[in-house]
């Protein structure tokens, strides 16, 4: 019985054995399959290739539709677009002057006042009409940058004593508590204070020698201006591309065209002759001043057509 | 240091720009154009005419003036009835200059030898430069007196614009005269290009489309269906203007549409289907040889040429919508280039005289409008609006003017005429009226005198 049992249980030893054995060597097979498949892709496949990268490319697509406007219509456009430019102009200047007169009236004093009293009235507000017409053309005049930055830094400004209050009552719509009341009462007080600002040139006021440039250049707008108005090209000539002419001009104190001739030609004979020809028409120019008068005398103006 | 920076301050905000040696250059700009003023005047008479007579002699004159008219560009035309009438001889040209006439045109008129014709003196004088520019000396009969004034009027327009005019072309088109109750008759016609002197140019009593005309004027080409029983195709024709004989050129099974001919006349570009699909083909006059320009199986048709014959425009479906496109003629299917990416439909592309733009037709807001297109396909104007149905357009042979075909319908009747516009869109006029449907107008110079 014994022996049996010792039999028995050495069997059973024996087949723990061999499952045991069995699992382990299955699962090293397993494992040396896996590393040899792994081993064989990555050595077989991919070993002389080179990555390749994904590469992405963008389409730039314009949505456009067929033109609605005629060429016609597209010019009165440009042209309709410079007139309201005018109208725009004058609308705001009677905006301005309606606004500047509408500031003085005060809406509680209707106070009875004699004939005189009202005469002087309205000869006060005739004279600050005049006075607002004459800064408004200058303002229009001052289109040039630069005179607009000088102006800044000397510009006087008068702070006025304004009785008109902004009612924030019951009656009004706006409702504003009492803190951002202060807030903005103090935003109106700061914007009242000007700086001085930047300029472009160190100092306050310009020299002599920047004087002379700015004459200079005033002259030379004069000139242009008055050349432009004669320059006319017939359609066979305008349509030439890249033909320029040059042309240098001597310029006596009083304006009168001493001499001219070509500086550069176009290298059509018409062309200049009809450069040559604006110029003479423009003749005389407007007098000159002491100070430029020798740059414009010792022909330092080219007249460039178009450039 | 300052003086530096306010200078470039300066520069920067003026049309100035400074040249070697301190000088400065001012730059002018563009210059407006130049209207010129010329005075027709009013003819002088050195013998006595009859009613008759002086009814051709104002013909004459008046010709002149109109002509000159449709330049209103660059010419402003004084009226002549208001201005004072001197012999030929005498010149007053501080009068002239003094208001701004740049050029005088002086007529003087004379019984010819026979009694039949009538002769004449004519002057071109440059008021401003005080010299004659042009005389001139011929006769003239009742039979030719459109003819010659035209001529006369376009030797004046060579010499102040030292270019051709307008005024020695016609336009060729197709018309739809006599509608029987089933059949449709078209035929073709040709036109002054001031709506004068119409001449019937064939009898078929078929269905004429298509023309075109070589660029010397000789020749035309157009497709014709016949009348009658039996099958029918449509054919290309052409017909010598001189002899005024039509023959076939091409007879292939479908459509043999849409001929031009190449710039030294030998060759004819052209629309066959015979292969099952549209494409265009090119045949030689001489040869008869037939060479394939284009494949592809989208449907090709409607070729033009370019002047110097280098350039091909036609429209293809290829990319689903008929678009226009550019390619080599010289090879078969040779530098396609696709320039048209808009339009729902777009019809007809036409060469300008100087190859650098298209104009076509295209279908929008429920009718055809004429546009024009660079070379490149980089710009597109509209040049017609609200004026009915616009199509078919052709350029003048100095490309300053574009003849179209324009229908208009309302609750009455539909009208369809050819107009002259100029090449920025302004409508002229009218060539055609009461002509029938007009049609395919082609604009050419026809043989010279």
């Amino acid at each position: 019985m014994d022996v049996m049992k010792d039999f028995l249980q050495e069997e059973n030893r024996e087949t723990e054995l061999n499952i045991n054995s069995f699992f382990i060597l299955s699962s090293a097979i397993h494992i040396l399959i896996l590393f040899l498949a792994y081993a064989i892709d990555s050595s077989f496949f991919h070993s002389n290739k080179p990555h390749t990268k994904k590469i992405s490319s963008y389409v730039r697509v314009d949505v456009v539709s067929m033109p609605k406007l005629t060429m016609n219509e597209l010019k009165k456009l440009n042209l309709d677009n410079s007139f309201k430019k005018e109208k725009v102009a004058k609308f705001k200047k009677a905006k301005y002057v309606k606004e500047t007169l509408n500031h003085k009236v005060k809406k509680y004093d209707i106070v009875e006042i004699s004939k005189n009293e009202k005469i002087n009235q309205l000869k006060k507000v005739r004279r600050k009409k005049k006075q607002i017409n004459k800064n408004f053309a200058v303002k229009q005049e001052k289109n040039n940058v630069l005179d607009l930055i000088k102006d800044l830094g000397t510009e006087k400004v008068k702070t006025l004593k304004t009785r008109s209050k902004i009612n924030y009552g019951r009656n009004s719509n706006i409702k504003i508590g009492r803190k951002s009341k202060k807030i903005i009462k103090n935003l109106l007080i700061e914007g009242n204070k000007i700086s001085k600002g930047e300029s472009l040139i160190d100092g306050e006021t310009l020299s002599n020698e920047e004087i002379d440039l700015k004459a200079f250049k005033d002259y030379i707008e004069k000139v242009r201006a008055s050349v432009k108005e004669y320059w006319k090209l017939p359609e066979y000539l305008k349509d030439q591309p890249d033909v320029r002419c040059r042309i240098q001009i001597f310029i006596s104190t009083n304006g009168d065209l001493l001499r001219l001739h070509v500086y550069e030609s176009s290298g059509n004979e018409e062309y200049d002759k009809r450069a040559l020809q604006t110029v003479e028409n423009a003749a005389p120019f407007p007098s000159v001043s002491f100070k430029i008068r020798e740059r414009v005398l010792n022909g330092d103006l080219i007249l460039g057509f178009p450039l | 240091m300052k003086i530096f920076f306010l200078l470039c301050g300066l520069l920067m905000t003026s049309n100035i720009s400074l040249a070697a040696n301190g000088k400065v250059i001012i730059e002018i700009g563009e210059a407006s154009l130049d209207k010129q003023k010329i005075l027709f005047q009013r003819p002088y008479f050195k013998d006595r005419f009859n009613l008759y007579q002086e009814n051709i002699i104002k013909e004459f004159h008046s010709i002149f003036s109109n002509d000159f008219g449709y330049y209103k560009k660059r010419f402003q035309v004084i009226n002549s009835t208001k201005e004072k009438v001197s012999n030929i001889d005498l010149n007053n040209f501080d009068y002239w200059s003094g208001r701004q006439f740049k050029y005088v045109v002086k007529f003087l008129f004379e019984k010819g030898k026979n009694n039949r014709s009538l002769q004449f003196k004519t002057e071109l004088l440059d008021a401003y430069n005080k010299k004659i520019v042009l005389k001139m000396n011929g006769t003239f009969k009742t039979k030719n007196v459109r003819s010659k004034a035209h001529f006369l009027a376009d030797l004046i327009f060579q010499n102040i614009e030292n270019e051709e005019s307008i005024f020695n072309s016609k336009i060729i088109f197709v018309s739809e005269i006599q509608k029987w109750p089933k059949n449709v008759i078209k035929e073709l016609y040709s036109i002054d290009f001031d709506g004068k002197n119409l001449r019937r140019l064939t009898y078929h009593k078929g269905i004429v489309i298509s023309p075109s005309v070589s660029l010397d004027g000789n020749k035309v080409l157009y497709s014709l269906i016949r009348s009658g029983t039996g099958k029918k195709n449509l054919n290309l024709y052409s017909m010598d203007l001189k002899t005024m004989r039509s023959k076939i050129i091409s007879s292939r099974r479908g459509i043999n549409s849409g001929g031009v001919f190449s710039a030294d006349g030998n060759k004819v570009i052209l629309t066959l289907s015979h292969t099952g699909n549209a494409e265009i083909y090119e045949i030689d006059l001489r040869t008869n040889q037939l060479r394939m320009i284009t494949h592809h199986f989208g449907v090709d048709v409607d070729p033009d040429l370019s002047k110097d014959g280098s350039l091909l425009t036609f429209l293809s479906n290829r990319s689903g919508k008929a678009m226009i496109y550019l390619a080599d003629p010289a090879g078969k299917e040779k530098d396609i280039k696709r320039i048209g990416f808009v339009g729902r439909f777009n019809a007809t592309p036409r060469f300008s005289p100087s190859g650098k733009e298209i104009a076509f037709s295209s279908w929008v807001d429920n009718s055809f409008d004429i546009f024009k297109i660079t070379k490149d396909g980089s710009q597109i104007y509209r040049l017609t609006k609200n004026f009915g149905s616009n199509e078919e357009p052709t350029f003048s042979p100095d490309g300053q003017f574009i003849a179209f075909s324009s229908k208009k319908v309302s609750k009455k009747r539909t009208v369809q005429d050819i107009y002259i516009m100029d090449k920025e869109g302004g409508i002229l006029g009218r060539v055609t009226k009461g002509i029938g449907f007009c049609t395919t107008p082609r604009w050419y110079k026809p043989l010279k005198f």
